[in-house]
């Protein structure tokens, strides 16, 4: 029992990581950003390649580099690897696009971005994937498999921690209430002297940086990643976790994480007969999701904890981004 | 007979099948103004349908019209039930965009639940390729090229020549002038919604048919294929949607003969994100109306 709430645990520590990171980028900034796993992909990724063995070593396998570097090495380099490709997609998607046309190419560039991977053999061994990866600082500590786990859980607990902290000390920052006066108002915003895109591509970057630790952790964890393990469609998983918890709130990202993504599915596992059927049970979880989506819109449009109101209720929210105050929509937007 | 030509045929096709989703999807997000992310699984309930629908009766043409009765009642249903929950409320035209992708979420995954996610073959016979002109086709194939023009005169004669098409028309130039002018906003759209619907399901069905099987994830995956050859002709403009849907899919044909077949959708929607970055007017851009 209690090896299965650690590994449940450790799941939900990476889950809330990650829609840590999502909020980054569209609690923020407001922007739809659909294609929020391929970052999290690359991530774990790169962090195979770096902490694996070379390739020729490992007869039947195929990928670049095989560093066979220390863990933190490998966590790095997925963060900065991640956030390095998030500058070069952002600064065109974010220049040139907005609203649902932003999303669509988001989701088409995750889309090119996961046939590639699994298609061309070389570069992360295809279809196939990367197994077999490392457990961190185990050299040192030499750990039984039961206390290991126990080890990883916390070290996944304090890399959340760590990355809570200082988003919050970010979204509080004037880079914060910046990218959120952009995301209620443009023009105010541009009028003030903000430079809305520079300041959006800012929030595309500490997402996807966010996004390859998440998937760095998530690697070590599973040992294994293949395009099997992930699919553009994840990215819509974690956008139902953040809208149940609450756009442009941490807390709220951390508690619908752990509500949509850990508890209801880890509750689904229960019921009688699910097992047996290997589609049942994901499918019922996001059958799930799609319904609290909707739900929450209707129901509860920011959440079950709303974005605090900061700087004394300035910041009115009037823009296209607020769920609950826009006018009608019309087909002068975006 | 050169492959390049083989490649061009084979376009025709997917085109055909491409065509009749894409001027769906322009139709309604014409008056709607919302991207609708579960266009792709109005297709999948087609292809569904018909299937049930060959597996107890084994006609084509009774499959055809369930799988465009399952388009009509799922469309309607995004209609009425899904956008009918937020009416009169003041929500984004993004928050109708996310609500979709959840509508696709739930329908994709509730079809995998009941149907199970393996590719299951569309029992239609299998047709010995014939030369046709420089081409060469199976009958079905033929069949599905006719389908596509006759479905593509149908949708222009109907908005040129009859009330609805007048209608609809006017509803996706300007809502707010058509109502002032007596139109019936609500009305046109829902109807719109169930041409949008017929044609969707139909082109799932035929999709099945061209690729041999169905499996829950197909539509999706054809979605935004879908949406490229929309921008590409211009997004709301259903004549756009033609050459949108001939350009892409006959570059998609062509291109999987040069390079792995495996990447015939990243060539889509590499043309997706081209044409939104370049020309995201489309390629045929709306006529500027008197008021402006």
């Amino acid at each position: 029992m209690i090896a299965y709430l650690v590994s449940v645990g450790t799941l939900a520590a990476i889950t809330s990581l990650l829609v840590i990171g999502l909020n980054a980028r569209w609690g923020l900034s407001g922007q739809l950003d659909l294609g929020f796993y391929l970052y999290v992909a690359f991530g774990a990724y790169v962090d195979g390649v770096l902490t694996l063995p070379p390739a020729h070593t490992q007869p039947g396998l195929s990928y670049i580099l095989g560093l066979h570097l220390p863990f933190l090495v490998g966590f790095a380099g997925a963060a900065i690897a991640s956030g390095l490709l998030s500058m070069v997609l952002g600064s065109v998607a974010l220049r040139n696009l907005r609203g649902d046309y932003y999303a669509i190419v988001t989701v088409a560039a995750t889309i090119i971005g996961y046939t590639v991977i699994s298609d061309f053999t070389p570069l992360f061994n295809g279809y196939n994937g990367l197994y077999g990866a490392s457990q961190p600082f185990q050299g040192i500590l030499h750990l039984s498999l039961p206390a290991y786990q126990d080890f990883y859980f916390g070290l996944c607990v304090a890399v959340l921690l760590i990355v809570f902290v200082l988003a919050e000390l970010l979204r509080r920052s004037p880079f914060g209430r910046a990218v959120r006066a952009i995301r209620e108002d443009e023009v105010a915003a541009t009028a003030f002297g903000r430079n809305a895109y520079r300041l959006r591509l800012k929030a595309y970057v500490i997402g996807g940086v966010i996004a390859g630790m998440g998937g760095s952790l998530m690697l070590h964890y599973v040992s294994a990643f293949n395009p099997a393990s992930w699919s553009p469609l994840e990215t819509f998983l974690l956008y139902g976790a953040l809208l149940v918890g609450g756009t442009a709130n941490n807390v709220g990202a951390v508690v619908g994480a752990l509500i949509a993504l850990i508890a209801f599915p880890q509750l689904t596992q229960l019921i009688p007969g699910f097992a047996a059927n290997s589609n049942g049970g994901p499918a019922l979880q996001d059958i799930i999701i799609g319904l609290l989506i909707i739900a929450v819109l209707r129901f509860r449009p920011a959440g079950m904890l709303p974005e605090r109101e900061t700087m004394s209720g300035q910041l009115r929210t009037r823009g296209s981004w607020n769920w609950r105050r826009t006018r009608v929509t019309s087909s002068d937007e975006v | 007979m050169s492959t390049f030509l083989l490649g061009i045929g084979f376009g025709l096709v997917t085109a055909s099948v491409l065509a009749i989703s894409t001027v769906a999807l322009s139709l309604q997000f014409g008056v709607t103004k919302v991207p609708n992310f579960a266009h792709g699984e109005l297709m999948t309930v087609g292809a569904y349908a018909a299937y049930l629908t060959l597996k107890a009766s084994h006609n084509v043409v009774l499959a055809a019209v369930a799988a465009i009765l399952a388009g009509v009642v799922l469309a309607v249903a995004i209609n009425k039930l899904l956008f009918g929950m937020f009416q009169g409320r003041n929500v984004a035209r993004l928050t109708l965009f996310v609500l979709t992708i959840a509508a696709s979420l739930v329908v994709q995954n509730a079809v995998l639940f009941v149907f199970g996610g393996s590719t299951v073959p569309l029992p239609v016979g299998g047709g010995t390729p014939h030369h046709l002109g420089p081409f060469l086709f199976t009958y079905q194939q033929e069949i599905i090229i006719l389908l596509a023009v006759v479905a593509m005169i149908g949708v222009h004669l109907l908005l040129k020549y009859t009330n609805f098409g007048r209608a609809q028309r006017a509803v996706a130039e300007n809502v707010s002038l058509a109502k002032a002018s007596g139109l019936n906003a609500a009305s046109v759209i829902n109807r719109t919604w169930i041409l949008t619907g017929s044609l969707a399901g139909l082109s799932g069905f035929v999709l099945g048919f061209t690729t041999g099987g169905i499996y829950p994830a197909m539509g999706f995956q054809f979605l935004l294929v879908v949406f490229a050859a929309a921008i590409l002709g211009g997004i709301g403009q259903p004549y756009g949607a033609m050459a949108g849907s001939l350009l892409v899919g006959v570059t998609m044909e062509v291109s999987a003969l040069y390079i792995s077949s495996d990447y015939k959708t990243v060539v889509a929607f590499g043309l997706l994100i081209l044409a939104l970055l370049l020309r995201p007017q489309g390629l045929v851009p709306a006529p500027t109306s008197a008021v402006g």
